[in-house]
């Protein structure tokens, strides 16, 4: 008798498990996750959510299940009107998220997002990301920049970010052109900014933000193809589940959520911080303030 | 020619010096700036060993 559960636990950091459980899921007919198990790239963070539906659902290229689908919706009823607060309530929460990222749901997010869009790798080939977890967004923003230069540019096309001035204010610091190379100290200081919001942007735009589309999508039941679906949930999962995020062609860098988020009375930010232990057992942190 | 993985190296052991000054003077922000660079470089670092390793 199989233990599965053992072999799922075991699988995320152990290959021989993952051989392991790919015969298995193999034997069971299902082929996509044991050819995901096998693969010595996406394995690994493949077992990390394998018992979750909605990570399963991103490896696997499957929709949630809706009824009665619409192709336009030109007015909402009061009933759907009415969900509306509660639906920009739950995503505001997630945009003021601490603490731990989801990282099962970000990996799956995010190797979807690059096969559906169709990011092909420095060799030319279908890209399979790796995943740099990275302390705070400006690290993941400046090794981004710095691994561009390295022979795997940003894929970042549409790049639409306010320039933070406090973060621009440290890259045009003249003592850190001094300490770095000029290749790299003028990519970080050119594309540092080639990234997503995360969970800092999933309001955006006049139904542009996930906040938006997935109300259009799960409440208004609006259908816009299987394609545009899959990328598109794909993408609010990566705002649900971590910060910024850094898309390189073979590595994307990505940034753990603030420890802390201080707001005023009126909702204003007074302090965004994150914090870290360094590898010599110091305490460390990054903070940014309006 | 220094390899890509040795400039990194010596980038890193550049701005350790940076760093080390930076907070001698109290420029906090500065040290944060430099610290941040450092561990953005670790990270390339990391990536490139582990793409050597596995090759």
């Amino acid at each position: 008798m199989i233990d599965l559960a053992a072999l799922h636990a075991d699988a995320i950091s152990d290959e021989q498990a993952r051989l392991v459980l790919a015969d298995y899921s193999e034997s069971q007919g299902q082929d996509v996750s044991a050819e995901l198990l096998r693969c010595p790239l996406r394995g690994p963070a493949f077992a990390s959510g394998i018992v979750r539906d909605d990570c399963g659902r991103l490896w696997r290229d499957e929709l949630p299940v809706r009824r009665k689908t619409r192709k336009r919706v030109d007015k909402m009823t009061a009933e759907e009107s009415a969900l509306m607060p509660g639906w920009a309530q739950k995503w505001v929460d997630i945009g003021l998220r601490t603490g731990k990222v989801d990282r099962p749901l970000f990996e799956a997010a995010v190797h979807a997002i690059y096969r559906h869009a169709g990011v092909l790798g420095p060799d030319g080939k279908p890209a399979v990301p790796r995943v740099s977890w990275c302390p705070a967004p400006i690290i993941a923003s400046w090794a981004g920049a710095v691994w561009g230069t390295l022979g795997s540019g940003s894929v970042h096309s549409q790049v639409d970010l306010q320039v933070h001035s406090q973060v621009r204010s440290q890259v045009d610091s003249q003592d850190l052109d001094r300490a770095l190379p000029s290749t790299w100290a003028g990519a970080i200081r050119s594309s540092w900014a080639d990234l997503f919001g995360g969970q800092f942007w999933v309001g955006s735009y006049y139904w542009w933000g996930p906040a938006a589309y997935t109300f259009a999508l799960d409440v208004l039941r609006l259908d816009i193809g299987k394609t545009s679906e899959l990328l598109a949930r794909a993408y609010a999962a990566t705002c649900e589940s971590a910060c910024w995020w850094y898309p390189c062609r073979d590595v994307v860098f990505v940034s753990e959520r603030p420890t802390v988020l201080e707001r005023n009375a009126s909702g204003g930010l007074v302090v965004a911080r994150w914090e870290w232990i360094e590898d010599d057992g110091s305490p460390a942190n990054w903070e940014v303030r309006p | 020619m220094p390899t890509i993985l040795e400039r990194l190296a010596c980038a890193s052991a550049e701005l350790q010096h940076a760093y080390d000054a930076a907070k001698q003077q109290e420029r906090l922000r500065l040290a944060a700036a430099i610290r941040a660079t450092q561990l953005a470089l670790n990270a390339c670092y990391r990536l490139l060993g582990e793409k050597a390793g596995a090759a």
